[in-house]
This record gives C-alpha cells, structure tokens and sequence, in this order.
C-alpha cells in the first residue's frame, strides 16, 4: 500500500468529513414513513385470506399439473396462455386485490400520482385520465413484472379496484399477448399508443370494462 | 379468541416495530440514497427494506440501537444486491456487460473506465460531482464506501454486515478513496487537499 493509499491521509479525512456532513442533511419524507406505516399495517391484517388463497392455489396447481400429465396434447397451449401478458397482469391485480397489499401512492390528483412514477419507470409515464364514467383515481402502484418496472394507475370503481398497466412498448418483444376474459371473475382490455402498452384490468363486466377503456382513450 | 390474541400481539409488534425501527429510518435512508443517488429508488429501497424487516422482526432479538441498525442495514444491503442483480438481468439496462471474471477484476475494470471527465466534474456542484463519482463505482465497492463514509460504521461491522472478510473491505474502502481523491479534489480549492498536495510535490 503506497503512502497515498493509507486510510488516514489529511486529504481522505477531508474529503469523508464533506461526504458525511452533506448526508446529514439528507433526510426521508414525511411520504415515505407514511408508505412504510401503510405497508406495516398491511402486513398485520388478518391472513385467513391469503391462506384461503394459498389453498385455493395449491389445489389448482396440483389439479393443473394432474391434468397436463394426463393430456400431453393440451401442454403446449396451456404454457403459451400462461406466459401471456394477459393473464399476468390479472393474476398480478388478483393477488393484489386478495392479500390486502397497500398502494405505493395515494394520491387522487393525477399530477402528484404521475410525478410519483417520472422518476421511477424508464419512459415518461402519461397523466392519469381523470373522471371516466363513475371511476376515482385512487393512486398508484410500482410492479415488476419479467424483471421490468409497470406503472399500474389504481381506479377505483364503487369499491371494486381497477388497475391501468402501462408498460413500454418498444422493448418489450418477449411478452406475447393473448386476450383473457373471465379468468378468476376478471376481463381484461389492451391497446397501445404512442409507444406504450396500456392494459386495463378489472372484475367487472366485459361492456363495463370496454367502456372505460374507450374513455381513457379518448382522453389520453 | 386466537384471532383476537394474534390481532392484538401484531398490533403491539407493530408498534414496537414503529417505535425502533422507523426511528432507524433517516440513517437507512441516507444509506440508500448515497448508494443510488435518486431520492426515488431511495425511497423504494428503504421502503422494501422496512417491509422485510417487520416480516421478520418477531424472529430476532434487538437488544439496544446499535444492533437495530445493524440489523437494518445488512437487511438494506441485501436488497440492494438483489435489486442490482435483478437489474442486470433486465433487458432494459445492459450493466456491467464487462463482468465476466473475478471480482478483482472487475473492480479494476470498472475504475479504469474513467467514465467521468475531471474538468466536468469541477464544473459542478459538490453534491452532484459526489453522486457520479459514488454512482460510477461498482455496487460492492460503493456499498462499503457509504456504510463507512455516510453512516460511519467500522470495518469490523462492514464485513459482518456485507459478509466478506475484514481485509476485502479495507481493500474496497482504499479503493474507493483512491477514486473519491482524484474525481474530488477540484471541490477542495485552497482547503487541506491542495496544501498537502503542495507539501508532497516539495
């Protein structure tokens, strides 16, 4: 180790003692212990669900993997359905929805909601459109989804919430696409616009979910 | 009855939690924020960092402060690694396209980069030119660099907290003091750097 290595030269001592004293002034939001706190809560709620959910998946799993043993034919086409972005997203909504998880951001005004994702995503998230027909802006989630950050815009429609997935486009050439409707209760609308993917989610009614979708589109 | 019971215990745990975790938050949080220099992934980490601490927190026995942090700051850097890994494997960021042999050098390799021009980096701000250069450094290196810089940790409990033995985290910190003495020194002018470089050039 040369002398400019040794830990403890004059200029090491400066340098740190900056470092250091910058960082003291460095200090989390009110926002993030609020999130933490919601987080928390979250984590304490009664788990009978989850574990109902648990079950539930366990004996699907094991009624899946009994039916592709016994039905080679249907293997291949029950794997493409698996990996659709469709169905991703709706289980992804769906394990939100039974496990009681908090949203990343409340927030019902759409630029404090979008500005929360600028900084978070790799491509300019649009504004949430609000007031569609009966829908509030409840906030927002950060997904990853295929080791890829989504924005997921949190509605809410009479209590029943209904997640706008927005993901890139252009680099996205792995996530194949096949409509799903009905899966776990759940319909599923998609279309893309100025090289975005927008994936609206939702247990509602097929008509009810096109409806929405064409007002957000007609807004965005 | 048991439902109430284990309503009530996680209540209390949570507010246990409350009380002697989140008082641990602004040191995490400087942690995050020197290791990715946006306040935004600060924020996610350290929220991530929080959840996993509660999920965990009835399992372990925190006897004061100190081993609070600790805790929390192993916990920390553990989903910073998972997160950089999983960024590596995303097809949105091709980091570290060089690292392909041992760790030595790819720290090397990475520092020899230059990737950040000194006479930029006098142009700017403190602050700004500290978060490139941190930024620039390869994340084992950076880790042990800010829990030793930032939060001031000993090397002893650097290497339990990364898991790596004491001389690997000595060799990291001269390191990163070696980058941090050339990228920085322009914020120094007149100040201790310049007279002691005087003093070694007479």
């Amino acid at each position: 180790m040369t002398h400019s290595d040794n830990p403890d030269t004059e200029e090491d001592l400066a340098i740190e003692e900056k470092i250091r004293k910058h960082y003291a002034t460095v200090n989390p939001s009110a926002q993030l212990y609020e999130r933490i706190q919601r987080g928390v809560k979250s984590e304490t709620l009664p788990r009978y669900s989850r574990r109902t959910w648990a079950t539930v998946a366990l004996c699907a799993s094991i009624l899946m993997v009994a039916v592709l043993v016994m039905l080679p034919v249907s293997k291949q086409t029950t794997q493409v359905s698996g990996d659709s972005l469709a169905a991703i997203l709706i289980n992804e909504l769906h394990t939100y929805s039974i496990s009681g998880r908090h949203l990343d951001v409340i927030n019902s005004d759409p630029i404090g909601v979008q500005d929360w994702f600028k900084t978070r995503v790799a491509f300019y998230p649009p504004r949430p459109v609000t007031n569609p027909p009966h829908l509030t802006l409840a906030g927002g989630r950060l997904c990853n989804i295929k080791n890829r950050r989504v924005v997921s815009y949190m509605y809410d429609d009479n209590g029943t919430p209904i997640s706008l997935y927005i993901l890139d486009n252009t680099k996205n050439p792995a996530l194949t696409e096949t409509p799903r409707h009905g899966l776990h209760g759940y319909n599923y609308v998609a279309w893309t616009h100025s090289g975005l993917r927008f994936s609206l989610v939702g247990p509602v009614r097929e008509t009810r979910l096109n409806e929405i979708a064409q007002s957000l589109q007609a807004k965005l | 009855m048991l439902g109430i019971f284990r309503r009530s215990s996680s209540g209390m745990n949570r507010a246990r939690f409350e009380r002697e975790v989140l008082a641990c938050l602004p040191d995490l949080y400087r942690s995050a924020s020197a290791m990715l220099g946006q306040p935004a992934d600060a924020e996610d980490l350290v929220h991530d960092t929080c959840l996993k601490a509660f999920a965990g927190f009835d399992q372990v026995s925190l006897e004061n402060t100190p081993a609070c942090q600790g805790w929390l700051r192993k916990i920390l850097v553990n989903s910073f690694r998972d997160r950089y890994r999983r960024e590596r494997r995303s097809p949105i960021r091709d980091i570290d396209a060089h690292s392909s042999g041992d760790e030595d050098s790819v720290i090397e390799l990475a520092m020899s980069l230059e990737p950040l021009p000194e006479d930029r980096l006098a142009e700017l701000g403190f602050a700004h030119a500290l978060d490139l250069v941190l930024g620039a450094m390869p994340p084992e290196v950076r880790t042990v660099a800010v829990l030793h810089m930032v939060n001031g940790v000993a090397y002893k409990d650097i290497a339990t907290i990364t898991d790596c033995p004491i001389g690997t985290v000595m060799s990291r910190i001269a390191r990163a003091r070696k980058v941090l003495r050339k990228h920085l020194r322009h914020h120094f002018d007149g100040q201790a750097l310049t007279s002691k470089h005087q003093e070694k050039g007479t």
